[in-house]
């Protein structure tokens, strides 16, 4: 009952929030009612009981990258800008994003979405009756780990190798060649210091 | 259903009016030791020994009045503070106090704590932006990269307390440390930690956010009255939950520090509270003692010193544990 009436509330609260992402007209208020969507999309995940997920979901999304999301608007000097005009203009290709991915969960969710979640039986999971799980301890992360490291363990190298890839990547971009036009302390140098070796004017 | 509804709002009310109320004498404690440490009194005129200071001071803040700039945006103006509040309130939802004693002990517990330190960005930043001042603006800037960058060695360090307990349940976390103290093998990541507490929290010798030389006091300048409150009491309710939180992860919770007679007799709970009264008298000393960093010194030792020691520290440890075959299952 009451997991109903929270699982009701937060995806009003995620659909109003991300339809204000798209309309509203100030910058920042869009990045804050993305954190918004960000956060209920999770707290539905924590309905769910997939709890890793959704704290992963807020640590990685909400606290490193829409942080910076909202700091670069935030330095930027974006003005408000019309709305009509501005929407029209993205409007094709939006859409055409959109009725994708709309096909595209279409297709899935009955296929591979069905047989095994527990929720599609009762509109919630029911789990008065399903005391089975309940006794059958697995947690969510050691289903996650199994999963990770047994069937699918070559996607898991190939996505860590490309994340390693985007890391030296921005690396390489601002590294300093000539040290000697930057100014730089060096601490070390600076407490190795002696009294003698202080120039006295 | 009803009853449902009241006990679970008296379970939370029997964590958070014992939570304000130590946030109330953590200010008093902070000026009281303090004054003892530069050879003064500290406030002792009000109630026995000044003891009812805090009251006072709270009387005060209430019945201010508080003022809104008028070129703020009053929405976000009014949120930051609360959201700054809520969030270091509802991290102690997954801290378990004793055995046992816990309002909800998550699978994920540590995980739901890095992510309610981490949202606790958004208070700051949304005070910063939205109070449309330059002094307010620089601080919430810098506060927000400060603890950012301090984040990525804390959760390294938090994956390697996890790795040597083998969960991320904060009670399995107490349990593992029953015989020795995650302090003893993993000192430096203990001292790692600490310093990375005190940045993430904003406080001394990290105060660069509020810093009273430069920046008059940061995020919260346009702030008064009772929305100014709210962002004291976050700040300093995020202090206790750090200290708890070092306590769980290394300091043993509410294992007492023995575990022969004279110590076992006292209750959990005790024993955990001193350990958080430890870390709040350590915040506390930092405080008095320590000049305040540059803030280049301060990127520099997040990103160049701590960053790559905890993640060298965190192959070390995991090596041994494999080496050895010592992982937890």
């Amino acid at each position: 009952m009451i997991v109903n009436l929270f699982f009701y509330f937060f995806s009003f609260v995620l659909i109003t929030s991300s339809l204000m992402t798209v309309f509203s007209q100030n910058s920042i208020y869009s990045v804050l009612f993305l954190v918004l969507s960000f956060v209920s999309s999770s707290s539905i995940l924590f309905l769910l009981e997939c709890e890793y997920v959704s704290l992963i979901f807020i640590i990685i999304y909400v606290g490193a990258i829409a942080v910076l999301f909202l700091f670069v608007v935030m330095m930027l000097d974006i003005k408000t800008i019309s709305l009509v005009k501005d929407s029209l203009k993205y409007f094709p290709f939006g859409s055409f994003i959109g009725i994708a991915f709309l096909i595209e969960i279409l297709l899935v969710v009955p296929s591979t979405f069905e047989a095994i979640n527990p929720y599609n039986i009762s509109f919630l999971c029911n789990f008065h009756l399903d005391w089975f799980n309940k006794l059958d301890y697995f947690t969510e992360i050691m289903s996650v780990g199994h999963l990770l490291y047994t069937d699918y363990l070559i996607q898991f190298l190939l996505s860590g190798n490309i994340l390693l890839l985007a890391t030296i990547g921005p690396v390489t971009l601002v590294l300093i060649r000539s040290i000697k036009t930057t100014k730089k302390q060096i601490t070390f140098k600076q407490l190795s210091r002696t009294y003698n070796s202080v120039l006295y004017i | 259903m009803i009853i449902l509804i009241i006990c679970t709002v008296l379970k939370i009310l029997a964590i958070v009016v014992p939570l304000l109320i130590s946030v109330a004498y953590f200010t008093i404690a902070e000026r009281k030791i303090m004054g003892i440490i530069q050879r003064r009194k500290g406030p002792n005129v009000i109630g026995f020994l000044g003891l009812l200071q805090p009251l006072a001071d709270g009387l005060k803040l209430f019945v201010k009045e508080t003022i809104f700039p008028s070129n703020s945006n009053l929405v976000i103006f009014l949120i930051a503070p609360m959201l700054t509040f809520i969030l270091s309130l509802i991290g102690w939802a997954v801290l378990p106090l004793s055995k046992q004693i816990v309002l909800s002990d998550l699978n994920v517990g540590v995980l739901y704590l890095f992510a309610t330190s981490s949202l606790s960005v958004y208070g700051i930043i949304m005070a910063g932006w939205s109070s449309n001042s330059k002094y307010p603006f620089l601080g919430a800037l810098r506060s927000a990269a400060q603890m950012i960058s301090y984040e990525v060695s804390i959760g390294f360090i938090i994956i390697n307390v996890c790795i040597c307990a083998g969960s991320f349940n904060l009670s399995s976390i107490v349990l593992a440390q029953q015989n020795v103290w995650f302090i003893v093998p993993l000192l430096p990541m203990f001292i790692i930690f600490c310093v990375s507490m005190l940045a993430e929290t904003n406080r001394h010798p990290f105060d660069l956010p509020e810093a009273e030389a430069e920046l008059v006091s940061g995020y919260n300048v346009e702030y008064s009255a009772m929305t100014f409150a709210l962002f004291f009491l976050g700040e300093y309710a995020n202090m206790l939950l750090m200290s708890a939180f070092v306590s769980i992860l290394f300091l043993g919770g509410w294992l007492p520090f023995i575990d022969i007679f004279p110590f076992n007799v006292f209750p959990g709970s005790l024993w955990f509270s001193v350990k958080i009264a430890l870390g709040v008298v350590f915040f506390i000393v930092t405080r008095a003692t320590l000049p305040r960093y540059r803030y280049d010194q301060l990127m520099y030792i997040g990103w160049k010193t701590f960053l790559p020691l905890s993640l060298g520290y965190l192959l070390f440890s995991v090596g041994i544990l494999i080496s050895f075959n010592w992982l937890p299952t």
